[in-house]
């Protein structure tokens, strides 16, 4: 008991933090997708923007926009980067070089990162050019347009980019500190290493791979810079059809864009709340153990 | 226990650092407005912040903050009643509107400055409306901008029929930023006057379907374009820069922009080639006056005012129009001028590649009503980039 | 995993993650890199001249940006490792509101929260200030601190505390050989985390400092859509300061790890 109340003690001060500036700031926002507005004289609660938003003939579409490229991207991302620092932790040499360019492009804000993406992937840019240079393309009407389209691949990229590293920092020193200890013994049991992979740092590594892939998936899902410059028109991901709203000159429609921000947010909870699930199954266990 | 003594100390050092604040109100003046241009920023930062400082002893600081931002900021401080941290506001179109509307703004003062009593033309309608809107005082003149084109071509297409000609023979080379792009806002709304005219929209309600019919052909003529545009007009960029890069890069044939003198600009830092050129689409094209406002809530109106009247300024309009500078034309009125003034102000004359004054201002369109902005932004985006 | 395919991986990683930076670091620098141009025709430093030399007092808004980012992180580590700590103390039913609760700002864009408490920071005498930014960013990056925290403190169990203890390391000895070296790892990566977290905040410090507290970031991205000169110089400074300060606290932090244990990569 006294164990629990030191607990909760030392967990307060964050909590209540925390509590405090994100539900008053998110109560606040989800207010004024009720129509709550003040500051412009629009104090009658109200459904139609929600209304007028499930009446979009656009709205699936970018919705399924949305998680399209951040799924995509994070899956890619988190893959890799296991794949990548396993490769890494594995290796026979330390690699300090590699493990602190990896750290590069967490300090990279994403929009500088859209940039660089922009002029690698137009066809008349760094990638075009070097293919044409070393021969492999006559000219830059052969290279593809990747960019502002429908399937969403300068977005994904930039994602992929981010996450890429992210991950294989973030997983480098769990995988680091199992690799010795677990490797022995089931090197000694006659698992083979595909098998230790498989059943041994796979699991070990899933809480911090799935923490670290829903982290991305919900800032990729919710965020509107980078759709919004690499991202097509039509559709619209969603965060960018909020942020438009906002930055009308039409204050009247800033109800409609924190309409979205809710549903966005709904969404995003919904698959936290399956990860709580799944998570304190997994706990479960481990507790037991 | 340790983590717990730390804990303090940490905090009061928060709360040390947090509430120590410098005390130099009436000292200086601020300035906010978009800040994504160096050489607009570096005219305030150097050149004006200079005169400020000798004539009145203020102190400028220049806020990078875009206007949307700005009007959140003063909403929220309106719905406390709190004083504000904004002196003057750059101010566009749009934005005036909804900025006046919402009983943000301080005014009117345009007719106490000395500067604008001199050098202002108050009969000249682009200084009466913005954006179609009644100034009345509330906010006043900065500089001239006008859409204009550039292309690498020694005689571009210069009407709608050339154009498409021209990309019916070069598909895949032509292509705009999206509305609501500022700028692709403003290529879209000039092909409009070019095909309806303008006259029509000067007094048009705002709603959804009066607009609609009224856009047909502008629309059918944009539609044509696309089969022979960049990415068969399925996929636009998103910015001006971007549009810009395609250009320097070859991708598309044209560029615009607000900014007669951006041509020059970009001839000097080496990213358009030296043979850019401006031209005019059209018969005419669209220009605008861009402003200078005052919150409400500015904690230094004395000091907001003396900013604007010296930015009236022969000398700071003078500086401000060089191409080396900023080349943003002027708002003086010609015949407010003396021969001197005049021959000071035009000292620079346009940049490399720029269509003269003159040409510019003599062509040019006025801007519709700010509420049919956003309704044309929505009709465009449902009607031209999809299948 | 076979060498030859560990090495086609590390290869290909470093390309991917390396080859942008070199274009970002090409692009601050050049001049007339016009298709099909590889490398540019000349080189100049336009960009960085117009940012350190030109660009009012930017010495003075850097030294203030790491000032404020460096007591943002603190404070999040600080707060991160009692939180951490706390966590594994819990009953797993605890851990799971409090966990719920904590990672919120994770999964809620800051933005539309900055919106909302823009006007209660105003009544509280909070915005256009420092302490107001601080507390803003804070909330940005707690999270992560708290999530690095609590997976180390659960990862690491109570053993070594126990150990420690029975090897006579109480109170401040404890404190100092057997504590910290610990977490000496956790605490370099989430304030790294942190400080590079609260470094780029740009919205919400323009929003709530009020275009007062001036940061490297409020004064960097209003020119990041435009001339890429100028976008990636700014870029690359931002990263060099980064940077810096990751080495800063690694070499700070182990410094102070000389007897202790310390668990994880070295």
């Amino acid at each position: 008991m006294k164990k629990q109340t030191k607990a909760i003690l030392y967990t307060m001060p964050a909590v209540i933090f925390i509590a405090g500036t994100i539900l008053l700031g998110t109560f606040l926002a989800i207010l004024q997708s009720f129509g709550y507005f003040p500051e412009i004289n629009l104090t009658k609660l109200t459904l139609k923007y929600y209304q007028e938003l499930f009446k979009s003939p656009t709205l699936v579409k970018s919705l399924v926009y949305s998680f399209k490229t951040a799924i995509i991207s994070t899956l890619l991302g988190v893959g890799c980067g296991l794949v990548a620092s396993y490769a890494i932790v594995t290796g026979p040499k330390e690699h300090k070089f590699i493990k602190r360019m990896m750290a590069l492009p967490v300090a990279i804000p994403h929009i500088i990162v859209v940039t660089i993406v922009f002029n690698l992937l137009i066809r008349t840019g760094f990638i075009s050019r070097l293919l044409i240079g070393i021969g492999l393309l006559s000219s830059f009407q052969d290279f593809p347009n990747l960019l502002l389209t429908s399937s969403g691949i300068g977005v994904i990229v930039v994602y992929f980019w981010k996450a890429f590293p992210y991950t294989m920092m973030v997983l480098y020193s769990v995988l680091k500190s199992i690799d010795k200890r677990y490797n022995y013994v089931s090197r000694n049991l006659g698992a083979t290493r595909l098998q230790f992979f498989f059943y041994v740092v796979l699991p070990l590594a899933k809480p911090m791979l799935i923490t670290s892939a829903l982290i991305l998936f919900a800032f990729s899902f919710s965020a509107y810079e980078v759709p919004y410059l690499l991202g097509a028109i039509v559709p619209k991901a969603l965060p960018v059809q909020a942020y438009i709203e906002y930055t009308s000159p039409i204050l009247e429609n800033r109800p409609y864009a924190m309409a979205i921000n809710v549903l966005m947010m709904i969404i995003t909870f919904f698959l936290m709340g399956v990860y709580q699930f799944v998570s304190t199954r997994v706990e479960r266990r481990r507790y037991y153990d | 226990m340790k983590k717990i003594i730390l804990s303090i100390l940490m905090v009061s050092l928060l709360l040390v650092v947090g509430c120590t604040e410098k005390t130099e109100a009436n000292k200086e003046v601020y300035f906010y407005g978009w800040g994504g241009d160096p050489r607009i920023n570096s005219y305030l930062d150097e050149d004006i912040a200079a005169v400020m400082k000798e004539k009145h002893d203020l102190t400028l600081v220049r806020v990078g903050m875009n206007i949307d931002e700005i009007l959140t900021k003063l909403l929220g401080e309106k719905a406390v009643d709190a004083e504000g941290t904004i002196d003057v506001v750059w101010i566009n179109g749009e934005n005036f509107h909804t900025a006046k509307s919402n009983d943000l703004l301080f005014g009117p003062f345009l007719e106490d400055l000395p500067n604008a009593q001199k050098y202002i033309n108050f009969d000249d309608p682009e200084n009466q409306y913005d954006f179609g809107y009644a100034i009345e005082g509330y906010e006043a003149p900065y500089g001239k901008a006008q859409l204009v084109f550039t292309s690498y071509l020694e005689t571009p297409p210069t009407s709608l029929e050339t154009l498409k000609e021209y990309l019916i023979a070069h598909p895949g080379q032509f292509t705009y930023p999206a509305p609501p792009d500022f700028l692709g806002s403003a290529f879209v709304r000039n092909i409009i006057y070019e095909t309806v005219g303008y006259e029509i929209f000067m007094d048009m309600p705002a709603d959804y379907e009066v607009v609609k019919s009224a856009l047909a052909p502008s629309l059918d003529y944009l539609k044509s374009l696309k089969p022979y545009m960049w990415q068969n007009g399925e996929a636009y960029p998103a910015t001006r820069e971007q549009l810009d890069t395609l250009f320097a890069n070859g991708e598309v044939f044209l560029t615009m922009t607000y900014n007669p003198n951006h041509v020059s600009d970009r001839i000097d830092a080496g990213v358009f080639e030296p043979h850019a050129q401006n031209f005019l689409l059209g018969n005419k094209t669209i220009g605008n006056t861009h402003f200078l406002a005052i919150p409400k809530n500015a904690p230094n109106i004395e000091a907001a005012k003396l900013l604007i009247n010296e930015l009236l300024s022969v000398e700071s309009q003078a500086k401000k129009f060089d191409p080396t500078v900023w080349g943003d034309m002027p708002v003086l009125d010609n015949n407010k001028l003396t021969d001197e003034e005049q021959k000071l102000l035009n000292v620079s004359g346009m940049g490399v590649g720029t269509l003269s004054q003159e040409t510019l201002l003599n062509n040019r369109y006025p801007e519709m009503p700010a509420d049919l902005v956003p309704i044309i932004e929505q009709i465009w985006l449902e009607e031209i980039p999809s299948n | 995993m076979t060498r030859s395919l560990r090495g086609i991986i590390i290869l290909v990683s470093c390309l991917i993650v390396g080859g942008p930076l070199v274009l970002l670091l090409v692009l601050s620098m050049a001049k007339g890199l016009a298709f099909p141009k590889l490398l540019p025709s000349h080189m100049t430093l336009d960009g960085y001249r117009y940012l350190l030399i030109q660009y009012p007092r930017m010495v003075h808004v850097i030294i203030n940006s790491i000032k404020l980012s460096t007591i943002v992180a603190s404070l999040s580590v600080l707060l991160g490792i009692l939180a951490g700590r706390g966590l594994h103390g819990l009953s797993v039913r605890g851990r799971t509101i409090a966990k719920a609760i904590l990672v919120l700002p994770l999964l809620i864009p800051i933005v539309s929260v900055a919106m909302g408490l823009h006007i209660v920071f105003i009544k509280l005498n909070f915005a256009n200030k420092m302490i107001g930014v601080i507390i803003v960013q804070l909330v940005v990056t707690l999270p992560y601190a708290i999530l690095i925290f609590s997976d180390l403190f659960h990862y690491l169990g109570d053993k070594w505390f126990e150990q420690g203890e029975l090897y006579g390391a109480v109170g401040l000895k404890k404190f100092r050989y057997v504590t910290f070296p610990l977490l000496s790892n956790g605490i370099i990566s989430a304030f790294s985390i942190s400080f590079i977290i609260s470094f780029s905040q740009y919205f919400v410090t323009l929003l709530i400092g009020g275009g007062r507290i001036k940061t490297f970031a409020t004064e960097m991205f209003p020119f990041i859509n435009g001339d890429p000169l100028i976008a990636s110089s700014f870029s690359m400074i931002f990263l060099g300061i980064n940077m810096l300060m990751f080495l800063c606290i690694e070499v700070f932090v182990k410094s102070f790890v000389k007897k202790g244990i310390v668990v994880g990569e070295g």
